[in-house]
């Protein structure tokens, strides 16, 4: 082996020349390597700094919003109170769990461990943990009730669609469908489809709507519904009382 | 043959436990204990699976919504026809063909008691129905061999 000084001069340049150049593509890469290494090294306790004070600020915010909004319900409370509103019955509701489902698959009706000793009327409606209505109380022992779900091809209830639309709203295997609705112009895609029992003053979600079917030779329309609470059987339900 | 008979009791009475607590809640479409019913009354054409069947029945009927009583028409139906075919009929073609046949009867019965048809449904039943059935055809052959019965 020849030492460099020792090769000719011609050898040489052609060498660095070719080194040179492999390495360029690469020069820039390294270089941006071990700048943001030790941008990231340097400068990561300041980002965390920056966002505690951040956080920090935006919960002062919302304690402030809290207080506020605490003030205008008691002004609300109040004002009620000098305008003389009815009182909106307080709602309670009763937990039960599933205890046995009908045993024909062609039925959706389960058996709860509570009855009229929790206080538990017939005709009362029932909901799962999300607030949506899943079913109606048919049949009410001392301790046990039976509950129809919206899916039982039994179930039947008037329901409104949206805000000016009503219609019955009635329960299938293949689906759940809203029938003899009037006015199609004020139903659409996605519409709610709610139901208000008394003496409560709020709606209780059924679903959306899915779907529309229109009947030339028919005056009503025909609603596909999704269920809000279509999913797993909830393991603990909630009746209204 | 009390054993045999304690063994079907026993299985029979699991398949009904299945139907009230839905394992698979309702995303598997089959009614256990109507297959239950056609296993035994195949394999055990004889009187005491149609006292059995009346009886799982009346205990059906004493836990379903419905007002008027069905299984305690339909099981001891289902046991007697099989019965009939088994006798009349082709017993390898009856064997065969058999919970295809009940299966579709029973869809059929349903829809009338229903008074609508649920094509989706009805379809989906059938298939999970006829699937369950093998399966539990297989396990029940397994468990319980025959002390003089036929095999199917």
């Amino acid at each position: 082996m020849h030492l460099p000084s020792k090769i000719k001069s011609k050898y040489l340049i052609t060498a660095a020349l070719f080194l040179f150049v492999l390495i360029l593509p690469v020069k820039n890469f390294t270089e941006n390597l071990f700048i943001s290494f030790s941008r990231r090294l340097l400068l990561s306790p300041r980002n965390y700094l920056s966002k505690i004070n951040q956080l920090q600020r935006k919960n002062l915010e919302y304690s402030l919003s809290l207080n506020k909004f605490q003030g205008l319900q008691k002004e609300n409370a109040s004002l009620r109170k000098a305008l003389e509103f009815k009182k909106e019955k307080n709602v309670n509701l009763v937990g039960a769990d599933i205890i046995a489902f009908d045993p024909s698959s062609w039925r959706r009706v389960v058996v709860l461990n509570a009855g009229s000793s929790s206080g538990i009327s017939e005709g009362a409606y029932a909901i799962n943990d999300d607030g949506y209505l899943i079913g109606r109380v048919t049949q009410v022992k001392r301790d046990f009730c039976r509950l129809i779900l919206l899916n039982d091809p039994d179930f039947s209830s008037s329901v409104f669609v949206g805000g000016k639309s009503f219609g019955l709203l009635r329960g299938g295997l293949d689906g759940v469908k809203v029938l003899y609705v009037e006015n199609e112009e004020n139903v659409r895609l996605g519409d709610t489809v709610w139901i208000k029992q008394a003496p409560f003053n709020f709606p209780l979600y059924i679903g959306k709507v899915k779907r529309l079917k229109t009947d030339p030779d028919s005056l009503f329309l025909e609603l596909d519904v999704k269920l809000l609470s279509d999913g797993a059987m909830p393991h603990t339900i909630f009746i209204l009382t | 043959m009390k054993k045999e008979y304690s063994k079907i009791v026993f299985i029979l009475f699991l398949l009904f436990v299945a139907d009230i607590t839905k394992p698979f809640d309702y995303y598997l479409c089959v009614d256990f204990l109507f297959l239950g019913i056609i296993y035994i009354s195949v394999r055990y054409h004889n009187a005491a699976v149609f006292i059995i069947s009346l009886f799982l029945g009346y205990l059906n009927d004493l836990l379903c919504a419905s007002f008027v009583p069905f299984s305690i028409v339909e099981f001891p139906a289902v046991c007697l026809s099989i019965s009939y075919a088994l006798a009349n009929f082709n017993k390898a073609l009856v064997r065969k063909g058999v919970a295809v046949v009940f299966i579709i009867f029973h869809v059929f019965l349903k829809s009338l008691q229903a008074e609508r048809i649920f094509l989706l449904y009805s379809l989906s039943f059938m298939v999970h129905s006829v699937l369950m059935f093998l399966l539990l055809q297989y396990l029940l052959n397994q468990w319980a061999k025959p002390l003089s019965a036929e095999s199917i």
